[in-house]
């Protein structure tokens, strides 16, 4: 049985429509990136599987229970982190931690998820003395401290600097190596790369892709041409189709083809013959951002 | 960084329908207990707390008339409750407002604790918040203002202190359903709080109040409280005797807020 079971979901807000007919299943043990820009219905879709709201139409089963109506003993199972950072000031970050692990039946040891989320020596610290941040690390361990089956991480390194951030990697890689099930949503598409087993992208309320990441990627999208420009280089010289390409500070050229060698040609042509070093040139499958760009620019033309 | 290819091991990977057994849960004592632990650690740590609920009773004592030095019953009795009250309804609900409006409400709301145990953790921490404030308001007044306090004072003052805190801090959880974001709470309490408690008489005899409002407020729970104070400040020990209609009126106050909170609470906020 899935950990999470969605079928025909749909939710309208008077005439508006946040989800319409969208369909899937996370198996357990999975990690599932939910993508999609602003308003497309990710934290919709979430607040129905979390129990804080009922859907219009259509079912949804999380750990076999529709969460709507799902008791003590469901949500014992289940650990969540909203979008926006939610904690008592007044608390410590120990006692804040102490006070949820009370409420679960196996809850994990406040020592362990303050390694985890790399708070120990703040232990001590009131909430609302850390930064931002940190009160989101906080968030993240009230999120896991009961051990939870299924875990929803709404944009959970949403703050974080660059490195709060593969921290945070690292340790919802360590929950799900526990075998722990993950949805998660995220605006950043190397964090979906790094963790998720599979991705699903929503765009005004449908699920327009349902695939693993190098299924994604690998969609029909062009290949990327990168390479960063010295400063001073004659980009006004370049040929038609590469300027177009070209960053708006001409720092970086970017440029998807799907004639790779004649395109390649023309760059190589062009450095030739103003002695520039293509120094860092990358030519590859396109990221998870450009093919989720290319998605959403096919499904929502505005967004292009 | 994980193989994407890679299948779920179900040797790993709990059973998703298994369910914990529900007795291991924490049960209805402890979790309450920490509850009142929890909140009375935000109580203490709120500086409305000290400012409302002994800072205020105690410098408006000072400002307070004395015969030969001492305090009349009446007029200790009116500051107490005044420190009991604002932290009753005042503090408790603002507090909790801004906790349902900074989402702090709903993410309890995601954990295995019942509702139940969070409104009663929060109205016990509040109305023992609010028997130390008036405790430490008639100290002050006894050690500083000579005020008289009969032998047979305290049980009198628990209950009716206690009676009047919970009903107070029911009308406030009711009421808090009804205010619709956090900037928005003192006011709007304010203005349902002042009026009730200066006619009332909580600084003294409120002059020149219409005579047909004399008569509704003994059934707000304002008056009440204050005259069960007054009474049971005057108490000799010698026969005790209850203010019934006081207390009575206070029992229905908070009975009746308290079935109101429970149907009216709500763990998200007014925009979700």
């Amino acid at each position: 049985m899935s950990a999470v079971a969605v079928e025909h979901l749909s939710r309208r807000y008077g005439g508006l429509a946040a989800l319409e007919d969208v369909s899937f299943e996370v198996a357990a043990g999975q990690v599932v990136a939910l993508l999609g820009p602003n308003g497309a219905g990710k934290t919709t879709t979430m607040e129905i599987l979390e129990g804080y709201q009922a859907p219009s139409g259509g079912t949804a089963r999380v750990l076999g229970e529709d969460p709507a109506c799902a008791g003590r003993a469901w949500r014992a199972r289940v650990g969540l982190v909203l979008q926006s950072t939610c904690l008592d000031p007044q608390l410590t970050v120990v006692e804040a931690l102490g006070i949820f692990a009370g409420l679960f039946p196996r809850p994990r040891p406040v020592a362990e998820v303050l390694e985890l989320i790399d708070l120990t020596d703040e232990a001590g610290t009131r909430v609302g003395r850390l930064s931002g941040g940190q009160q989101r690390r906080v968030d993240v361990g009230l999120g896991i401290v009961g051990q939870p089956e299924l875990l929803f991480l709404d944009e959970p390194t949403t703050g974080l600097d660059p490195a709060a951030r593969r921290q945070a990697w690292t340790t919802i890689e360590g929950l799900t190596a526990a075998g722990t099930t993950v949805l998660l949503t995220t605006h950043y598409l190397e964090e979906a790369q790094r963790l998720a087993d599979r991705v699903l992208v929503l765009a005004h309320g449908r699920l327009v892709a349902d695939a693993r990441p190098e299924q994604l990627r690998r969609r029909g999208a062009p290949t990327v041409i990168r390479v960063p420009l010295p400063p001073g280089a004659p980009i006004a010289d370049l040929p038609p189709t590469l300027a177009a390409a070209a960053g708006p500070d001409g720092g970086r050229l970017v440029v998807r083809t799907a004639e790779v060698t004649a395109t390649l040609d023309a760059l190589v042509g062009w450095a030739r013959r103003h002695q520039v070093e293509l120094a860092g040139l990358e030519v590859g499958p396109p990221s998870l951002e450009d093919a989720y760009l290319a998605l959403l620019e096919e499904e929502v033309p505005s967004h292009a | 960084m994980p193989d994407p290819t890679r299948s779920p091991d179900p040797t790993r990977s709990p059973d998703p329908t298994r369910s914990p057994d529900p007795n291991r849960l924490p049960g209805p004592w402890p979790t309450l207990t920490a509850q009142v632990r929890y909140q009375l650690l935000l109580l203490g740590r709120n500086p409305n707390t000290l400012v409302a609920g002994v800072l205020l009773p105690v410098l408006l004592l000072s400002l307070t008339g004395t015969h030969g030095g001492r305090v009349a019953a009446a007029a200790l009795a009116g500051r107490v409750v005044l420190g009991v009250t604002l932290i009753a309804y005042l503090t408790h609900t603002v507090g909790l407002v801004a906790a349902r409006e900074a989402g702090v409400l709903k993410r309890w709301r995601a954990t295995p604790l019942p509702r139940w145990a969070y409104l009663a953790g929060r109205l016990c921490a509040t109305v023992a918040m609010a028997l130390a404030s008036g405790a430490v308001t008639v100290g002050v007044g006894m050690v500083a203002y000579h005020a008289r306090v009969g032998p047979g004072a305290a049980l009198g003052l628990v209950v009716a202190l206690g009676l009047g805190a919970l009903a107070w801090a029911g009308v406030g959880t009711a009421v808090s359903a009804f205010i619709p974001s956090a900037p928005a709470a003192q006011p709007l309490l304010s203005l349902s709080y002042f009026p009730v408690m200066l006619l009332s008489g909580v600084l003294g005899t409120a002059g020149g109040v219409p005579g047909w409002l004399t008569g509704p407020m003994g059934w707000l729970p304002g008056r009440p409280t204050i005259d069960a104070v007054t009474h049971a400040l005057a108490a000799t020990g010698a026969a005790p005797s209850v203010p019934v209609h006081d207390l009575a009126v206070l029992a229905a106050w908070a009975a009746g807020a308290l079935l109101a909170s429970v149907h009216l609470f709500r763990w998200t906020p007014a925009a979700a």
